[in-house]
């Protein structure tokens, strides 16, 4: 039930391949990360996956139903995105970003159960105090807890995040990660992430998907995970360290 | 002590005690107010003087010169001004939004410009508008539907111009204004140009619409003016919900669901319209359009459920409380409106393009 499928999925834009015959299903309650080195087409594999790319070959479908049936409205109440850059203008308020996540859901005005969804999630991601400062006045991870928060908003059941702790120390790294994690599995939710930082992927992924050249070249849980695999996908020499049931990933210059 | 604890826990679960909701319905308090002063100091303004007493008598009593002029003559300018500024404002809080672009406005993009050249084709190629001059300097316009369609045909030829412009790539904000100064200059020389095919009086009445007025809003022009307005303010506010999502960028308005080129699109017709009928009967006024939104985002915020409405009061207000200096500053002559506008508004943008804010 509410799978989320890509049966032979490809892309060109401007007849360059992106995308090239991709199969995956993603089930929910777990948090999927795409990996690979940029220009693998990780973000479009997302951004097609979240019906913001429309001119791809194949097929992606939810439920039983062709991502192309579904109206894009309808879609928004399902699935939200986190773009890698965010473009909202700097002068909104946390409070009136996370209110406009909702708008998939309003129909005239919103109802008391979207401002306390609002207000749930300013209490959950800790962005109570700066409800009503606007957002070019945050650091850059209160600012990335309130672009979660307005995703989180949608209620989705599909959560596209691309790379949503760059620029990010590494605490706020982890507390977003933790955030995302929780989310995943309290909600029942599919969680796919692109994310660079492969060592926080092992910590907080639960299923991984390395790509390069726009194919899938292996995915799979941890154990698929070896220097020969990191070495193809990377063209760099990687070494696989086992810490107490912990993997650890480290990549070497040329020798 | 205990009481007053548990009351404003009530008032804060009530959601009253939010401070920027309270804020913005004081705001819009204000403007309705100070608009309604305005008003009235628009309808007891102007180059005949008359006293205080005869004023109020004029208001509620409809007979005598006075009244004559109070209450036909200065209210339907004012009445006129009141729809032209808030079908500006609004047109210029949309551009705006839709172009991301805080320089945007119905003056700066051409799109006024485009109007009066279609006004102007309507009226000199196709003979729709004989001009014939009342007075002074007044002249009317006959046939006025067929006028305001071309004004409307024009501008709109203007607005997917830009539109078409916005979508190429790497076009930053400043440079499509360039481009939209560009293309009303050049409806502007296409307008001159028509009149060399055009009569004495035709000139002198297209030339004279170079600087908006609003001494040619009459009851008929007016009846129009509150027709395509209406159908904007339905058209935006029915939508205010997605300009909000705009607001966070393309790719995140798609996501909740925005077709976003459609919207765009569509929304530029829609300020075509309202720019374009108020233009065609009144001239070209320019910066109203660009000023407001400006002056609403600081009063409150960017959420267009308050700053399309907001826009348009503050607009109105512009409007009207230029046309009284207008009326003021070489009394007993009356200045056009637009120079008047133009005066106050040319040193915001040159602010605004020095700042380079976002919207």
């Amino acid at each position: 039930m509410g799978m989320l499928s890509a049966e032979s999925l490809s892309l060109n834009l401007k007849d360059k391949p992106i995308l090239q015959e991709l199969d995956f299903t993603f089930e929910r309650g777990k948090l999927y990360v795409i990996l690979g080195p940029n220009g693998a087409g990780k973000s479009s594999f997302l951004r097609v996956l979240g019906k913001l790319l429309d001119s791809y070959n194949g097929k992606v479908v939810y439920g039983n139903k062709d991502l192309r049936e579904i109206r894009l409205s309808e879609y928004a109440k399902l699935r939200a995105y986190l773009p890698q850059r965010d473009e909202s203008i700097p002068q909104l308020t946390v409070k009136e970003l996370i209110l406009f996540g909702r708008m998939p859901h309003l129909n005239f005005e919103p109802s008391k159960r979207d401002y306390q969804k609002v207000e749930e999630l300013l209490q959950s991601l800790n962005l109570k105090a700066y409800e009503n400062r606007p957002l070019r006045d945050l650091s850059g991870g209160e600012l990335q807890r309130a672009l979660l928060a307005r995703a989180l908003a949608q209620e989705p059941v599909i959560l596209l995040l691309d790379e949503p702790v760059n620029h990010l120390d590494p605490k706020n790294q982890l507390e977003i990660l933790r955030l995302v994690k929780k989310q995943t599995i309290e909600k029942n939710i599919i969680t796919i992430m692109v994310l660079h930082e492969i060592n926080l992927a092992l910590s907080f992924g639960d299923y991984f998907i390395f790509m390069k050249e726009g194919r899938i070249l292996a995915h799979g849980n941890k154990e698929i995970i070896t220097s020969e695999l990191l070495s193809k996908v990377y063209e760099l020499p990687a070494r696989v360290y086992h810490l107490n049931g912990k993997v650890l990933i480290q990549f070497k210059e040329h020798p | 002590m205990e009481t007053r604890d548990s009351f404003l826990s009530k008032i804060a679960e009530e959601k009253l005690y939010d401070t920027l909701s309270l804020r913005r319905l004081l705001w819009g308090l204000i403007i309705c107010f100070i608009l309604v002063i305005v008003f009235f100091v628009a309808l007891y303004v102007g180059s005949y003087q008359i006293s205080f007493f005869e004023f109020l008598r004029a208001l509620f009593r409809g007979e005598g010169e006075v009244a004559y002029i109070v209450r036909e003559l200065r209210l339907q300018r004012a009445i006129g001004a009141v729809l032209t500024g808030a079908s500006l404002g609004i047109a210029g809080a949309v551009m705006q939004n839709v172009l991301r672009n805080p320089l945007a406005s119905p003056f700066t993009l051409g799109v006024s410009h485009g109007a009066i050249f279609g006004a102007s084709v309507g009226i000199i190629v196709f003979g729709f508008g004989k001009l014939h001059t009342v007075g002074p300097q007044g002249f009317t316009i006959f046939k006025t539907y067929p006028v305001a369609l071309f004004a409307f045909l024009g501008a709109l030829s203007v607005a997917v111009l830009i539109y078409i412009l916005s979508r190429l790539r790497d076009l930053s904000p400043q440079a499509i204004i360039l481009a939209g100064v560009t293309i009303g200059s050049l409806f502007s020389s296409a307008t001159m140009f028509l009149q060399y095919f055009a009569t004495d009086v035709q000139v002198a009445a297209t030339v004279y619409w170079t600087f908006g007025d609003l001494a040619k809003a009459g009851i008929k022009e007016n009846k129009l003016i509150f027709l395509s307005f209406t159908i904007g303010f339905l058209f935006f506010m029915g939508h205010r919900w997605k300009f909000n999502g705009l607001l966070l960028g393309e790719e995140v308005a798609k996501s909740l669901g925005i077709e976003t080129k459609r919207l765009r699109l569509l929304a530029l017709i829609m300020t075509s319209l309202i720019v374009a009928v108020p233009t065609s009967f009144l001239g070209i006024i320019g910066f109203v359009g660009l000023m407001s939104p400006h002056i609403v985002r600081l009063l409150v915020g960017n959420d267009y459920r308050y700053v399309i409405p907001y826009s348009a009061l503050v607009g109105a207000t512009i409007l009207l409380s230029a046309d009284i200096l207008a009326k003021v500053i070489l009394a007993p002559r009356t200045l056009p409106v637009g120079i008047v506008t133009t005066l106050v508004g040319a040193p915001l943008f040159l602010y605004l393009l020095l700042k380079r804010r976002t919207i």
